[in-house]
C-alpha cells in the first residue's frame, strides 16, 4: 500500500469519526468542530487521491478544489460562530 | 519511497486519528478547541507528505490558526450565557446509539472499498492542465487553475467569503472578547516587531504565487493573522462596519475580479479568458484585490463593531 492510499484511508477514517461525534454530541460548538473535522477527512481523501501516479507530479486541480474548500469551511464556520454567539446573547437577555 | 518516510505516513495517519477522536471526546470545550488547533497543524504536516505544499501553507494558517482562534473568541463570549446551549447528555438509549454506531461503520466500509477499488491508472486532470501550462498566465499549476482554468470557481468563492460577512454582520455587532493580559506591553511590543514581517510575508506569498506555491489565500490569511494580533494587543480598534471605505475595500475583491471578467468578455475571447500577454499582470491585479479583502474578511468575520447602537434599526444600510 502506498502512502497515498494510506492517507486517503486515514481521511475516511476521520470521517467516519467525526459523523458520529456530529450525530452524538449535543453541544452546537461540538457539532461544529466534528463538522469542521469531517471536512478535513474529506480533503485528506481528495488529496490522496490526486497522488495515485507513483513519482509523477500530483493532480492540481484537486488541490485547487481542496484550497477553495478550505477557505469556504473557514468562513461557513465563522458565520456559524456569530449565529452561536447571537444565540448565547439572546439567552443572556442581551438585544 | 524511504522506508522512513513511510513509517512518517503510517505514525502521523495514526496521530491524526488519535487525535481526532481526543479532539471530539475531549471533557471540556476549551480542551477540545486546543486539540483541535494541534489537530491543524498535524493536518499540515500531512498536506506537505502528500505534495501539496499550497494546502499546507493554508492548512496551518486557517485551519490551525484562524479557525481556532474563532473558536476561542467564541467560547469566551459563550461561557456567560449558556442557558441556550448548556451540554445536554450524550444521545440517550441503545437503539439510537446502535443504529448511529452502525450507519458510521457502514459509512467508513462504504468508503473504504470505494477508495480500494478505484480503477487502476486513475483518471487525472493533470496532463491537460501541465500541457496548457505555458499558455496560462501563471506557472505554478494550482495557481494556473485557481486564477485562469477554473477562475469561476475562485470569483464565486470570493463571493461566498462577502457574503459570510454581510450575513455575520446582519445579525448585530459580536466585539472581540477584550483579553486580560498581564504584561500587556511585552505583548504590544512583539505585536509592534511581527507587523512588518506579516506584510512582508503577505506580499511575497502573493507575488511568488505565480509561479511556486501560495497566492492569495495564504497571504490574505496572514494578513488577517497580522490584524487580528493588532486588535488583541490593543492596538487597534475593530473597524467600524457601517463606514463606507470598509465596506468598499471588503468587497473590492469580488469586485476587481468581476471588473476583470466584463473586461476580458468585452475585449477579449470570453469572460476570465485572458488575452495572451496580459495574463500574468491581470492575475496578479487579481491576487492582490483577493488578498486584501480576504484579510480584511477574516477579521470582520473575528470582531465587528459599529458605529450606531447594537439595536435592530438598521436604517437603509440594513
Amino acid at each position: 500500500m502506498d502512502s497515498a492510499l494510506w492517507f486517503a484511508l486515514v481521511g475516511a477514517a476521520l470521517a467516519a469519526i467525526a459523523l458520529h461525534a456530529f450525530f452524538a454530541r449535543r453541544h452546537p460548538l461540538r457539532r461544529l468542530i466534528a463538522l469542521n473535522i469531517m471536512g478535513s477527512g474529506i480533503f485528506l481523501v481528495l488529496i490522496g487521491l490526486a497522488r495515485r501516479y507513483p513519482g509523477a507530479l500530483p493532480d492540481p486541480v484537486p488541490h485547487a478544489m481542496v484550497l477553495t474548500g478550505i477557505v469556504v469551511a473557514v468562513s461557513a464556520t465563522a458565520f456559524a460562530l456569530v449565529l452561536l454567539r447571537k444565540l448565547a446573547r439572546l439567552g443572556r437577555g442581551e438585544a | 519511497m524511504s522506508t522512513l518516510g513511510l513509517a512518517l505516513d503510517l505514525l502521523l495517519g495514526l496521530a491524526l486519528v488519535w487525535l481526532a477522536w481526543r479532539t471530539l471526546a475531549a471533557p471540556t470545550l476549551f480542551g477540545a478547541i486546543v486539540l483541535f488547533i494541534a489537530f491543524g497543524l498535524l493536518m499540515a504536516l500531512a498536506w506537505a507528505r502528500l505534495d501539496a505544499p499550497d494546502i499546507a501553507l493554508a492548512e496551518a494558517a486557517v485551519g490551525a490558526g484562524l479557525t481556532g482562534v474563532l473558536l476561542l473568541a467564541a467560547l469566551a463570549d459563550l461561557h456567560q450565557g449558556e442557558q441556550l446551549l448548556r451540554q445536554r447528555e450524550p444521545l440517550r438509549g441503545w437503539p439510537l446509539q446502535l443504529i448511529l454506531a452502525l450507519t458510521t461503520l457502514g459509512f467508513f466500509g462504504l468508503l473504504m472499498l470505494a477508495l480500494l477499488d478505484l480503477p487502476s491508472p486513475p483518471p487525472s486532470l493533470a496532463e491537460q492542465v501541465f500541457s496548457h501550462l505555458d499558455r496560462a498566465g501563471a506557472s505554478h499549476p494550482v495557481t494556473a487553475v485557481l486564477l485562469d482554468f477554473r477562475a469561476w470557481d475562485t470569483l464565486l468563492e470570493i463571493a461566498v467569503l462577502l457574503l459570510a460577512v454581510i450575513a455575520a454582520w446582519s445579525l448585530g455587532q459580536h466585539p472581540h472578547p477584550t483579553p486580560r493580559i498581564a504584561g500587556r506591553e511585552v505583548l504590544q511590543g512583539l505585536v509592534r516587531l511581527l507587523i512588518p514581517f506579516a506584510v512582508l510575508s503577505a506580499g511575497y506569498l502573493v507575488w511568488r504565487g505565480a509561479h511556486a506555491p501560495g497566492g492569495a489565500f495564504q497571504a490574505g490569511t496572514v494578513l488577517a493573522a497580522a490584524g487580528i494580533l493588532l486588535l488583541l494587543a490593543g492596538l487597534a480598534r475593530p473597524f467600524d462596519g457601517g463606514h463606507w471605505i470598509w465596506r468598499a475595500l471588503l468587497a473590492s475583491g469580488l469586485f476587481i475580479f468581476i471588473a476583470v471578467a466584463l473586461g476580458t468578455l468585452m475585449f477579449g475571447h470570453g469572460a476570465l479568458d485572458y488575452p495572451d500577454g496580459l495574463g500574468h499582470g491581470l492575475i496578479l491585479l487579481i491576487e492582490l484585490g483577493l488578498t486584501l479583502a480576504i484579510g480584511l474578511t477574516f477579521v470582520a468575520l473575528y470582531a465587528c463593531e459599529r458605529g450606531e447602537a447594537p439595536t435592530q434599526q438598521g436604517g437603509s444600510d440594513g
